[in-house]
């Protein structure tokens, strides 16, 4: 039992035990935006978050870096990051780990760069923040500037002094990333971080977040509401809906054999990416409906609602994790209960 | 409204676009001159009534521009842009306020689009009160036909836009742009951004309108896979000019131009990642 639970420690890098999280503000309602969610990340590996709007998965995100609004209470659980409860550390313990340990390439890269800072000297901060009295200011911009062309910037000089709106924003999305990789983190949470791409872009972004990995040993936690990202990037993904986290798996099962029916129906429509000059004016197949409200959850499975499977006990039971295979798990009464 | 009479044969194109040019300029160097940096020429496409083109073209490359010169939200330097049988690309405001009403936009933000404060109600009447139509309870049961129409409760009429989601907001934003019957509607990136799960109902939305009323569709995005199961004919810009176009079925299977190929390849990506995972695992 105890050689268990240290082999485990060497190999999770992070993990969320039973992590609930609500927003209330003023008196009402709170929002559940995170129920009893538990995932591991192993040291190196890239897992993949997927889930639409509200499924709780941003939430998540900036859980695991302590980022959460005021209002925002974590109820109950904990984020376990080399041997220490996250949730127990305080701020200035916290800092020593973001942006050195686990780094956050936001969403909005338009509120996460200063406009008025030149982007090299944004990057440079981070690494005055973390590794200070090794550098000076010259050995600082030489280094900033290798991270530059690490992300692919051939003059790295001339990125450096740019401000962020004379970038394009393939190009900011690359000095986000130099900037997350600056103090080579254990993890990088990146949330959407293709989603204003196009195409030809977001090929280029995933490749370069991929070499990173395989060059530094750096493990991402990719969180996006786009299955199609995944397939030759991600190892793993887990599958949110509601606050909940509904089916994990290896990348290659979960789009060989998607269990949850939630699963099942995005994978089914992440067909549409395929390039297909037959299916012209062809109706898209639907999940019907909406997400539900968070402040009103039922007693039931949350996807019942939705669901074209749904039985009796779906709308009275909320069902149980469970594991129909190793390194799957999956919370629908299809598979038991 | 005489001059502008629907067309009646479908052959005849809904919207025409000819030479259509339009440049921006950008002040540069130590006397901050201002240099012409082309945006799009010598634009041509069109529509038949009822039928759907997408234009697609990477980041930068004037789908924007061509947009904007299409709804008259700028004057276009050069060229003509026909619907029905007029030329609105000289139009002054008085003459376009009749115009405003045949073409109507959709944009790929319902949220930056609207005022978040008023009610689905203000939202949809909008149009109608700025072209004087009908009276007030007249606008009103419009507004919730409008609102059944587009998948959304009437019910919730009075509800303010920020209690509507993403995917019910790009619906308020069709609502209101069918509240003046248009026959023409310009979708610039509207579906980009949602959820895969909306994506597919805002779809079937689009595709159930144009069929019931007849709609032509001016589709604009960087998406040639989505494009590809929406449109009738596809053309592709890059650099500001109309590289290809042609049948949907054409443009995909048998493309020409180096832009085309280029966005098909990107747009394969997944599919090519998806067989070689399962290939390489089983």
């Amino acid at each position: 039992m105890a050689i268990d639970v240290s082999e485990a420690l060497v190999q999770t890098l992070v993990q969320t035990i039973d992590l609930t999280i609500s927003y209330s503000r003023g008196g009402s309602a709170p929002v559940w935006a995170s129920n009893h969610a538990s995932l591991a990340i192993h040291r190196g590996e890239v897992m993949g978050v997927l889930g639409e709007s509200g499924s709780g998965k941003s939430t998540l995100a900036s859980a695991l870096l302590r980022l959460l609004p005021a209002h925002a209470r974590y109820d109950s659980g904990s984020i376990m990051f080399r041997g220490r409860n996250l949730l127990t550390l305080t701020e200035p313990e916290l800092r020593q780990v973001r942006g050195k340990e686990i780094s956050l390439i936001s969403q909005d890269l338009a509120l996460s760069l200063n406009p008025v800072i030149r982007v090299g000297d944004q990057i440079a901060e981070v690494v005055r923040a973390h590794v200070a009295m090794k550098m000076n200011g010259s050995e600082r911009r030489q280094h900033v500037e290798e991270l530059l062309r690490a992300v692919g910037f051939d003059l790295a000089q001339q990125i450096y002094s740019a401000y962020p709106h004379q970038l394009s924003g393939g190009q900011r999305q690359r000095v986000a990333i130099a900037q997350a990789i600056a103090c080579r983190p254990a993890l990088v949470i990146a949330d959407e971080p293709t989603s204003k791409l196009d195409a030809a872009l977001q090929a280029e972004i995933l490749a370069l977040l991929s070499e990173i990995r395989r060059r530094d040993g750096t493990a991402f936690l990719v969180i996006s509401h786009d299955p199609t990202i995944f397939p030759g990037f991600a190892d793993r993904i887990v599958v949110m809906y509601a606050g909940r986290v509904v089916e994990e798996g290896k990348t290659e099962d979960i789009f060989r054999r998607p269990l949850h029916p939630y699963t099942q129906a995005l994978v089914r429509l992440s067909g549409r990416y395929f390039v297909n000059a037959q299916a012209s004016r062809v109706r898209f197949p639907v999940i019907d409906g909406e997400a539900p409200d968070l402040t009103r959850i039922g007693a039931g499975c949350r996807f019942e609602p939705r669901c074209p499977e749904r039985m009796q006990v779906c709308t009275n039971c909320d069902p149980q994790e469970l594991t129909p295979e190793p390194f799957r798990r999956v919370s629908c009464f299809k598979y038991g209960s | 409204m005489g001059a502008d009479a629907p067309i009646a044969a479908n052959s005849l194109p809904f919207l025409r676009v000819r030479g259509l040019s339009k440049h921006y300029t950008r002040r540069s160097g130590v006397w901050r001159t201002r240099i012409p940096i082309a945006a799009v020429r010598g634009v041509d496409f069109e529509i038949p009534a009822g039928k759907t083109l997408a234009l697609v073209g990477s980041s930068g490359s004037g789908k924007s521009t061509v947009t904007r010169c299409v709804t008259r939200l700028e004057r276009p330097d050069a060229g003509q842009i026909w619907v029905g049988g007029t030329d609105i690309s000289r139009l002054g405001n008085r003459d376009l306020h009749r115009f405003r009403s045949e073409i109507q936009m959709i944009f790929q933000d319902a949220v930056t689009s609207m005022n978040p404060r008023f009610s689905a109600a203000q939202i949809i009447e909008e149009p109608l009160l700025i072209q004087g139509r009908g009276g007030q309870e007249e606008r009103r049961r419009h507004a919730q036909e409008l609102m059944s129409e587009v998948g959304l409760s009437p019910s919730s009429i009075d509800r303010p836009v920020m209690e509507f989601s993403g995917g019910q907001r790009q619906r308020l934003a069709i609502a209101r742009a069918l509240a003046l019957q248009p026959k023409l509607l310009v979708l610039d990136e509207a579906l980009s951004g949602l959820d895969l799960s909306t994506e597919a109902q805002i779809t079937n939305l689009l595709l159930d309108l144009q069929a019931a009323h007849s709609l032509t569709y001016l589709f604009i995005s960087h998406d040639i896979a989505l494009v590809a199961r929406l449109a009738d004919a596809i053309a592709v810009i890059s650099a500001g000019q109309i590289v290809e176009q042609g049948p949907t079925p054409q443009v995909i299977s048998s493309p020409n131009h180096p832009a085309t190929k280029a966005l098909l390849a990107s747009a394969r990506t997944f599919q090519k990642n998806y067989a070689e995972m399962l290939g390489v695992s089983g």
